[in-house]
């Protein structure tokens, strides 16, 4: 080890010295390369700084000074201390830590088991860096710890059963520290320096301690930094709740979203580009517009542009069945039965249907009964393992991270992911027990994952899970001040986690919305619910409150094509507003629903003959399957496609047949190549 | 969200739109404090809807309301906080107004700023510099009096709107005075409300006023108003109407209801072309020319003579050469009288600038209440198109279909039916064919009226009816503006002008003149059920209940 017990405990003594010295003096001592070497001191301040504290002798006739003998042995161990800086722990750092410091042999006794070449660094920091490490030295009695560990002929540095202790209270008082860390002036200013320094040695020797110099080159000391973490996770408070200055509250915006594109789909099919089967960019803008909109702080911390929500919107219809694709090269999305039997449905059972597809649930839903689920799960990403040990069932631990949340209070985000960086966090209790386990979030493989890594997956999932699952379902309300994003569980959120079996939603004051006779429907109030149930069959004009909705006979064409009927659009109106709907606004919407009228297209095939006699001849051969039009002009239906057969008997009878089918040319993607003159073609 | 009172009438929205919720105890004191710095934009039955826009804080600022009493009335009748972005920018609005003011200096005018930036910014900005003569000291530019009109509409356009406080030039002097009885017998005297805009108007005739526009709903009697502050300014006058009819009507009233002799009067129409003391003309004369490379040759009109006063009625409609000349007449005091200060081509800045700010503007539901104007009550009939004409429905183009749907022969069984509901009182059917007024008329037996008609027997009509010896009357759109007829109490609209509103609150307004008995109008639709005249009907629908007329729908459809 490059660090010795004598030159640590001279370090110590110095070390007040040096700490009185201002950074930038810090930086000129570090900067002398050489014991032997000279620098000029005139006009150099912080040089002269360093010749009153005796870190440079008295300068000569030529103005130069030098290192005194005295302070090498301190400069040497302070430029031990800054190489490698630890600012960013890491399986990297630590290398280069641990290559500075200790010598082969030294690492090769703490790793204390025989590796290949390319894994003895990652088996030595996962042992070193992990909690076990700390919690088997502090139960060490005596010296036997450490004894593994010792290179043959080398004392033991922890025989002394006061060094051991000393070693063990340094630690425990660095546990205690935020960040797991302290100035090494602190433990110097400590009575008995002697022993301090004898058990910081012993500390740096077998990795429980780790030293660095931090931005102002002060030397610190500390334990491995996820190590400080998950001591001090687990001394974590919950989450106290706050008042945020804005709150937002939607029904569920996932189930308005969908709401929202079936209601356009079932008004005019999307269709979709051939190569993705994706929707066109316009139609994903143009639904984009008619979505309900999410106050700025909402889009900015979750990233959720209107774009993306039409490409989720449209996912979840594909997985839950609510549209149907149709064609091929031309394909068509389509409202399904499933996505008209849903959007009849009022908003409670709309949006139980989702949350207990996501979950595979049985759905509480009798319309949805035969419905298997959508096997989505309450994680957003989905973490695998292999482990020896028995897998831990992650949505489980989600769950436990929120019904932890009590009440309706908002609680910040960033602490309730702090909180639970450690504590409870499925991914380190594998870490910490199976070293050699494998981590897979997303699909993704994780490559050797540190602690740190996996409390930064864990949280990164938990706000996932926020922003993809419990704040589209409508399983929390979002509140936002002083740039930070809190949440509260609603009755939803506390179904979506099990804690109940039924939930009811507020119902809106009925004062607060009613319907103008110009067919606006105004919102005096926020009630995310009602707007949920208004804009199946009315278009948004505005989001919150004000004139949020207007009837048209586009939006209630669109609903009627979705399944609705005017009765119950109307009952919805009328359970929601305070007053009644005005006469002029009943009238119309009943009489629009009337104009509609549902025509099937369907493909048949026309037979054109030349006079009445052909046209019956053919009538007779195609037994049933041909209608006549007019006296010439037959429809065939060729449910059995027995068309070939019936055109071959025709022949037989002298009927010539043409078929007139206009097949679309087959189009060819990517570049067309021409071909030159002398090329492959000859 | 913050703390919030939901008894208050009103929601302040962030984009400067405010809803007013009738119903509220709070609703009309809110409505009065509204309605001096916010644009009523819509009234249907339950909720208003205003919006607050630079305009309409510079309306304010002239009217001497004061920011602190614009956020006190947000605040004070508010359900929940206001935005404070909509505070702020409000003050930010009214800051700029009065920040330049325009005085007279002998035969110029000097431009004068209130502090060294904006003086700065106005001597740098393209738009302004070529109205500058010469920097008179750091705060003030020497103007050309001439270019009076044109630099307040480029203030105007950069957001700086100038305080005109260069005053008038008084014009020949006219006495007059209004009757106390008119001349037809009537007993005569200004409603309170017609008092209190006509003394917004005059200022006690300091340069605060004599120019500006008052607002006044259809039926409430603009032209008294009009009249009104004639008397107070005892100078000759040029009153610019939007037909000849509205030309004769306002001379026949000026000879009604004031001293003014029928010599003192004058008409300058396409009809008679003479100048007096008071000459009454019509927008379409001042702006016809022989062709488009010519001049405008009756624009003359405004130097013919001294004026001291101009009025321009339905100033909304004014059209865009009135607009170059009026910006040439800025020492003339003006008076701009509408029903809506809403213009269909968006020169409402236009109208600020150079006919002056809106001084008064009084809401219809209050002349309502107080029976000043009629109730009107608008009904749908929907009846069905006839199964001989489908076809020819089914298959025309769009234009057509309208038509075929609008000349529904149908339509004339609804008329009598609706005439007999109304059997003593004096009705008017409007349409825009004429071939159809002429078609329903012929087995009713009603008196037509069209732009064919000779104004002669045009007047002669609307005497007959005024007397009431024509109960029923059928008249085409040129009924649709400025026609006095103050005994119409029922409308039946057998084709509208496809779905302008414009025309659909011209031709209720026809209506709402108050009424003798029951104070109560009817304004009948017939339209053709499930056709292109339906949907368009519709968005006069629309508009008549954001207007706050009560609407409904009678379907005489086969069950």
């Amino acid at each position: 080890m490059k660090f010795t017990a004598s030159g640590l405990l001279e370090f110590l003594s110095i070390l007040p010295v040096y700490d009185s010295l201002p950074s930038a003096a810090r930086r000129e001592l570090l900067g002398i390369q050489k014991p032997g070497q000279t620098v000029a001191v005139a006009d150099f301040v912080d040089r002269l700084a360093l010749i009153e504290s005796g870190f440079l002798l008295k300068p000569n006739e030529r103005g130069r000074s030098s290192l005194p003998a005295d302070r090498l042995a301190f400069i040497r161990t302070l430029r031990t201390f800054n190489e490698p800086a630890l600012w960013k722990p890491s399986l990297e750092t630590f290398v280069h830590y641990v290559d500075a410091h200790l010598e082969a042999a030294e690492r090769e006794r703490l790793r204390d088991c025989a590796v290949n070449h390319s894994e003895r660094n990652w088996i030595l920091y996962r042992k070193v860096t992990s909690s076990d490490w700390i919690d088997a030295f502090l139960r060490a009695r005596n010296e036997n710890w450490e004894r593994p560990y010792l290179l043959p002929d080398s004392p033991a540095l922890l025989s002394d059963p006061e060094i051991l202790r000393t070693t063990q209270v340094l630690i425990r008082w660095l546990l205690d520290r935020s960040g797991g860390r302290a100035p090494l002036r602190e433990v110097a200013a400590m009575k008995d320096r002697e022993r301090f320094s004898s058990a910081l040695f012993a500390g740096l020797r077998y990795a429980l301690l780790f030293v660095g110099l931090d931005q102002n080159l002060e030397p610190w000391v500390g334990i491995w930094p996820s190590v400080a973490d998950l001591a001090q996770d687990s001394k974590l408070p919950a989450p106290a709740s706050v008042v945020p200055s804005e709150t937002y509250d939607s029904a569920s915006m996932l189930m308005d979203d969908i709401t929202t594109v079936l209601i356009a789909c079932a008004n005019e099919p999307f269709r979709l580009k051939a190569n993705d089967s994706s929707l066109f960019a316009k139609t994903s803008r143009d639904l984009s517009l008619s979505l309900r909109p999410l106050p700025n702080w909402a889009e900015k911390v979750f990233k959720i542009m209107p774009e993306a929500r039409v490409d989720v919107a449209i996912t979840y219809c594909r997985t839950f069945g609510l549209v149907e694709t149709r064609g091929h090269s031309q394909a068509t999305v389509h409202v399904s039965g499933h996505g008209r039997q849903w959007l009849g449905l009022n908003a409670s059972s709309r949006l139980r249907v989702l949350v207990d597809g996501v979950l595979n649930r049985p759905q509480t839903v009798p319309e949805f009964s035969d419905f298997e689920g959508a096997e989505i799960g309450a994680m957003a990403g989905h973490f695998h393992f292999t482990t020896k040990m028995k897998v831990p069932d992650t949505d489980a631990a989600f769950m436990r991270v929120f019904r932890a949340l009590k009440g309706d209070g908002f609680f910040p985000l960033a602490t309730i992911q702090k909180h639970n960086r450690t504590n409870g966090n499925p991914l380190l209790e594998v870490f910490q027990s199976d070293k050699n386990a494998v981590f897979w979030s997303s699909s993704a493989y994780l490559h050797r994952p540190d602690a740190e890594i996996l409390q930064k997956v864990w949280t990164d999932a938990i706000f996932s899970c926020v922003q993809s699952r419990l704040f589209p379902l409508g399983a929390v309300r979002l509140g936002y001040g002083n740039g930070e994003l809190s949440i509260s569980m609603t009755p939803v959120g506390r179904y979506y986690l099990g804690q109940t079996n039924e939930w009811m939603w507020a119902e809106s004051s009925a004062a607060d919305i009613l319907v103008q006779p110009n067919f606006e429907v105004i919102f005096l109030g926020e009630s995310p619910v009602a707007e949920a149930e208004i804009g199946r069959f009315a278009e948004r004009r505005g989001r919150q409150m004000g004139a949020l909705f207007q009837i048209t006979k586009k939006s209630v064409f669109a609903a009627a094509a979705a399944g609705m009927t005017a009765d119950q659009m109307l009952a919805t109106l009328t359970s929601l507003c305070s007053r009644e709907i005005p006469g002029n606004v009943q009238h119309e919407m009943q009489g629009w629903f009337r104009q509609c009228r549902p025509v099937a297209f369907t493909t048949a095939t026309l037979i054109r003959c030349p006079d009445r006699e052909t046209a019956l001849k053919i009538i007779a051969f195609a037994k049933g399957s041909a209608v006549a039009l007019s006296d010439t002009v037959l429809e065939y239906n060729d449910p059995g496609k027995q068309r070939p057969a019936l055109i071959k008997k025709l022949k037989e009878v002298g009927v010539i047949v043409s078929v007139e089918d206009k097949v679309a040319a087959p189009q060819h993607g990517g570049r067309t190549y021409s071909r030159g003159r002398g090329g492959w073609w000859r | 969200m913050a703390a919030s009172n939901t008894q208050n009438p009103l929601i302040v929205q962030g984009d400067h739109t405010v809803l007013a919720e009738v119903a509220s105890p709070g609703y009309a004191a809110a409505r009065d404090g509204l309605s001096r710095f916010a644009e009523l934009v819509k009234a249907p039955e339950h909720i208003h809807t205003y919006r607050i826009t630079p305009l309409s804080i510079w309306n304010a600022c002239a009217a001497g309301v004061t920011t602190d009493e614009i956020s006190a009335t947000l605040t004070g009748f508010s359900k929940y906080p206001v935005p404070a972005h909509v505070l702020i920018e409000i003050r930010d609005f009214a800051s700029r107004y009065g920040r330049l003011k325009l005085r007279r200096d002998g035969p110029d005018l000097i431009l004068e700023a209130i502090d060294r930036p904006m003086a700065e910014q106005v001597a740098v900005t393209r738009q302004i510099i070529p109205f500058l003569r010469e920097r008179l000291s750091p705060l003030t530019f020497a103007v050309p009096a001439h270019a009076r009109g044109e630099i307040k509409q480029a203030l105007i356009k950069i957001g700086f709107p100038a305080e005109d406080l260069a005053g008038y030039t008084d014009g020949d002097a006219l006495p007059m005075s209004l009757r106390d009885t008119a001349r037809s017998g009537h007993p005569f005297t200004l409603r309170p409300y017609q008092r209190e805009a006509v003394a917004a108007f005059h200022a006690a005739g300091s340069v605060g006023g004599g120019s500006g526009v008052i607002t006044l709903p259809c039926g409430a009697g603009k032209t008294i108003v009009g009249m009104a502050c004639m008397e107070r300014l005892q100078t000759s006058t040029l009153i610019l109407t939007t037909s000849v009819t509205a030309t004769h009507q306002w001379i026949q009233e000026l000879l009604d209801k004031t001293s003014l002799l029928q010599d003192q009067l004058a008409e300058y129409t396409g009809d008679s072309k003479q100048v007096r003391p008071v000459t009454v003309a019509t927008y379409q004369i001042m702006t016809w020319r022989r062709n488009k490379e010519e001049d405008y040759p009756h624009l003359r009109l405004f130097d013919s003579r001294n004026w001291g006063f101009i009025i321009y009625d339905e100033v909304h409609l004014l059209p865009a050469p009135v607009f170059r000349v009026t910006a040439g007449l800025q020492a003339r005091r003006r008076l701009g009288l509408t029903a809506t200060l809403v213009r269909e081509d968006g020169r409402e800045d236009d109208v600020f600038a150079l006919v002056g700010p809106k001084k008064a503007d009084v809401p219809w539901k209050v002349l309502e209440a107080q029976n000043w104007i009629a109730t009107a009550h608008c009904t749908e009939v929907r009846l069905p198109m006839p199964d001989d004409l489908k076809m020819q429905y089914a298959i025309a183009e769009q234009r057509e279909k309208f038509r075929i749907a609008s000349e529904n022969p149908g339509k004339l069984e609804i008329v009598r039916q609706l005439l007999a509901r109304h059997p003593n009182e004096p009705v008017l059917v409007i349409g825009m064919y004429l071939e159809q007024l002429k078609q329903l008329a012929g087995p009713l037996g009603l008196p037509v009226l069209t732009g064919a008609t000779p104004q002669r027997k045009r007047d002669e009509l609307y005497a007959a009816f005024k007397q009431g010896s024509i109960r029923v009357l059928a008249v085409s759109k040129v009924a649709n503006f400025a026609v006095d007829l103050p005994e119409a109490s029922v409308a039946i609209q057998i084709s509208g002008t496809f779905g302008s509103r414009q025309e659909e609150a011209q031709r209720l307004g026809r209506i709402l003149r108050p009424k003798k008995q029951g104070n109560q109008a009817h304004f009948y639709s017939i339209v053709t059920a499930d056709t292109v005249e339906q949907d368009f009907a519709l968005q006069r629908q629309l508009f008549l209940c954001e207007q706050g007329y009560s609407y409904s729908i009678v379907d005489m459809l086969p069950s």
